[in-house]
């Protein structure tokens, strides 16, 4: 699953989480960004895969390399209570709609809402729209996808999975923006937030943080 | 289609042919001689041999039998409304199907559950067949628990590998989707899940050439009611107890593997096994190794519960309410609010309720972990009381006074879920990281050598090698039949001191967690509850009976660790 590129110590590790509803294309968003390829006959994600891909930023002064750890998630509305462990920690969020379905967009609304309220306030979100290569089915105008990302303060790419449109400007420039943000550099201990995600789930979650998430 | 499962070519064809004709017969002549409850025996101990049930054709007849021969005690009132079709429905599948042996078989089929094949006074009978909802069975009026536009979606981009030929894929589609629609349309507490498609898909692949429409409905609908509606509640909720079980099962058969998990934060919660446990594995093998998957479906169909319909027929009140639909509506209320992070808290807080309801036992308050540790406890004694193998405690009209006294220790709680099969796939999950221990080991030391000893790093990569696990049963026969014979001997009541030490073992295991301390408890207090018991009987029964009941109640003692763990998620049911 994971990329075929070896690991170097050297590279920059960033998390980032892919959300929104079912079937708007986040796995073959990751698979096209990752493989660089897309897979007509995707099935639905079941729980959560993991994909892994180093991209160079060689014009960054020194060039960086960062390795996207990229969790693709579930859709349905049910795995909502899993994804708080894939996004806490996040230093970035794809937060994905598609462009021929208004629904998704409302959809997408209310996971932005849930990363303001749940995930680390520096955690950087991008508003996705997909599948822009379907452009005579269209129902949300670029002009929508863009109020809502300037309403929020988030970065906005429209793209498609299917002929590669913006995925890789996607990443490049989302990875660019975490380092100029700080939220991911070369030699920082990430370990104090991970671990934060990751422990047993008992002691996971401050009760306050758990009452805010039942919405679902 | 492929439908036959041999890799000879030609040559062996007849073979094989011929051997499936001397199964089906034999599983014909099985079943018109024995009665219900030993047939279905029989029909388990086919499932869990080596090798499993091989044809699909024989598949077709015993995964019906094991789905549709129920307890008349289990059926729900809502559920016997709509009974009178069922010699309707076995009349259907002799006249319609092709096959003449399954022809045959449903007719027989229909004199075993229509005359009087009982235990203990209750009747064998075939599970109802579904309502159509609204008349027409899609469109019109839908229940919000079909999750219609998500199923959409779903059905959409399934059965790829299946059904290569575009026009048939779609007509299977369509099928599955309206399968999906019907069962759920009538069982409004069970909520349509990602994945419970690709189950549904592969169920209708095997066995759906072999079956006519209505019986496969009738299968659909039973395998959501009694294997999966663990999954189909609203929230993930259930599923969590079971991934908890998966590792206490791992570490109890490998801790080296267990330890590194928990170093990786991939245990307890055991997260990277949702969609194995979820799924039965169907998304994983259906559209690689179907074959496989339906061997494993073979096993799984039997459940844990080998002495379930003999026992629970014995056991429950024929008065007893739809304990199932009951218990659905508490978890589906809005105040459940099911997390996986939440866990802590709605653990912490059933802690009180369950300890209150430890001092009056037989309170019908909400379900609480104690309650649903005493229901799984009356589910092992059953089973250690088959096991026994003494005529006084094989149920039946002699042996009732003895059961209503074990009734009196340890006592159902009210609203429960009759049946948790659910556990099946949490011990074979369990037999599956065990079985690969070493090579998890070694790919969780590579990745972790790789990053430099970041841990965190390696998560991911773990993770991906973990989930992909299962495509690993399909390498060879041998991994398979290994595996399985690993859970099914897990699935099995085991010698009693060992089962001891594993019941307090799960205590201590629990105690190490962080909001796990309560189910800690309960199994110490179930301990505690067997002794009570033991004495009991010691005091009540004489002669030899009392070695047999000290010896079955502590078989029982024992085997309750595999269900206190692995049902985990019951305890989790406010």
């Amino acid at each position: 699953m994971a990329s075929a590129s070896p690991t170097r110590a050297k590279d920059i590790p960033a998390k980032i989480v892919v959300l929104g509803e079912s079937a708007v294309g986040k796995s073959s968003l990751a698979l096209r960004f990752v493989r660089r390829d897309f897979i007509p006959n995707q099935e639905a994600t079941i729980g959560a895969s993991f994909l892994s891909r180093s991209v160079s930023l060689v014009d960054e002064s020194p060039p960086v390399t960062i390795k996207f750890e990229i969790w693709d998630t579930a859709g349905q509305e049910r795995y909502r209570a899993l994804a708080p462990m894939y996004y806490r920690g996040a230093a970035g969020a794809l937060v994905v709609y598609d462009i021929t379905s208004a629904d998704s967009l409302r959809k997408a609304e209310s996971w932005i809402g849930e990363l303001r309220r749940n995930a680390d306030p520096q955690t950087v979100v991008v508003l996705v729209g997909n599948k822009c290569d379907l452009e005579s089915m269209r129902q949300v105008s670029i002009q929508q996808g863009q109020d809502l990302a300037e309403k929020e303060e988030l970065l906005f790419y429209e793209t498609s999975a299917k002929d590669g449109t913006n995925v890789d400007a996607l990443f490049t420039n989302l990875g660019k923006t975490l380092l100029s943000r700080g939220v991911i550099a070369s030699g920082v201990d990430r370990r104090s937030t991970m671990s934060r995600n990751l422990q047993p789930p008992g002691s996971r979650t401050p009760k306050s943080e758990q009452q805010k998430r039942c919405d679902c | 289609m492929g439908k036959k499962k041999s890799h000879n070519p030609q040559v062996s064809l007849n073979t094989q042919d011929r051997k499936e004709r001397v199964l089906l017969n034999e599983v014909d002549r099985v079943r018109a001689t024995l009665p219900t409850p030993a047939y279905l025996a029989w029909c388990r101990q086919q499932c869990r041999k080596r090798g499993g049930l091989e044809f699909d054709s024989v598949r077709a007849v015993i995964w019906r039998d094991l789905l549709l021969l129920i307890p008349q005690a289990s059926l729900t009132p809502s559920s016997s409304g709509v009974f009178s079709g069922v010699n309707n429905n076995s009349g259907r599948a002799s006249s319609v199907n092709a096959g003449a042996s399954i022809a045959g078989n449903s007719s027989s089929n229909s004199n075993t559950t229509t005359t009087s094949s009982t235990v203990s006074g209750r009747h064998f009978m075939l599970a109802p067949s579904v309502p159509y909802a609204g008349g027409t069975g899609d469109g019109g009026a839908l229940s919000p628990n079909c999750h219609l536009t998500v199923l959409d979606c779903d059905i959409k981009r399934s059965l790829w590998h299946l059904y290569p030929n575009d026009t048939i894929r779609e007509e299977k589609r369509q099928l599955v989707k309206s399968l999906i629609m019907r069962c759920l349309s009538h069982r409004p507490q069970l909520h349509y899940y990602q994945g419970l498609h690709e189950v549904v898909g592969f169920v209708e692949y095997t066995v759906g050439a072999h079956v006519p429409r209505e019986t496969l409905v009738a299968m659909v609908d039973q395998l959501l009611s009694q294997h999966f509606y663990a999954f189909c509640h609203q929230n993930m909720k259930s599923c969590e107890g079971i991934l908890h079980g998966v590792h206490f099962a791992v570490k109890v058969q490998c801790p080296e593997l267990a330890a590194m998990l928990e170093e990786l934060q991939l245990g307890p919660g055991t997260h990277f096994a949702l969609p194995w446990v979820i799924t039965w594995f169907t998304h994983h093998l259906a559209e690689s190794h179907p074959s496989v998957l339906a061997r494993l479906f073979d096993v799984l169909l039997c459940g844990t519960d080998e002495a379930g319909e003999l026992i629970s027929a014995t056991l429950d009140e024929p008065s007893a309410t739809d304990a199932s639909s009951a218990s659905m509506r508490s978890v589906t209320s809005p105040s459940a609010s099911g997390t996986f992070s939440s866990f802590r808290s709605n653990n912490n807080s059933s802690v009180v309720g369950g300890r209150s309801s430890a001092a009056a036992s037989s309170s019908s308050s909400p379900v609480s972990n104690l309650s649903w540790a005493r229901y799984v406890m009356r589910d092992v004694v059953s089973r250690a009381l088959l096991h026994s193998r003494s005529p006084t405690w094989v149920p039946g009209v002699t042996a009732t006074s003895k059961l209503q006294q074990e009734r009196a220790i340890i006592q159902p709680p009210a609203n429960i879920p009759r049946k948790h099969n659910a556990t099946m796939i949490g011990l074979l999950s369990a037999a599956l990281l065990a079985h690969h221990a070493d090579e998890v080991l070694t790919i969780a030391r590579v990745e972790i050598d790789a990053v430099g000893g970041d841990l965190n790093s390696a998560f991911g990569r773990v993770f991906s090698a973990l989930v992909a696990l299962p495509n690993r049963l399909g390498d060879d026969v041998n991994t398979l039949e290994a595996v399985i014979a690993r859970a099914v001997q897990m699935a099995t009541v085991p010698p009693c001191d060992e089962r001891l030490i594993m019941l307090e073992k799960h205590a201590a295991f629990c105690s190490e967690y962080p909001g796990l301390e309560d189910i800690s408890q309960c199994a110490l207090d179930e301990v505690a509850a067997l002794k009570r018991a033991r004495r009991h009987y010691q005091r009540r029964v004489s002669g030899s009976v009392v070695k047999a009941a000290v010896t079955t109640l502590l078989v029982a003692a024992v085997a309750a660790t595999n269900f206190l763990s692995l049902s985990g998620g019951l305890f989790q049911v406010e």
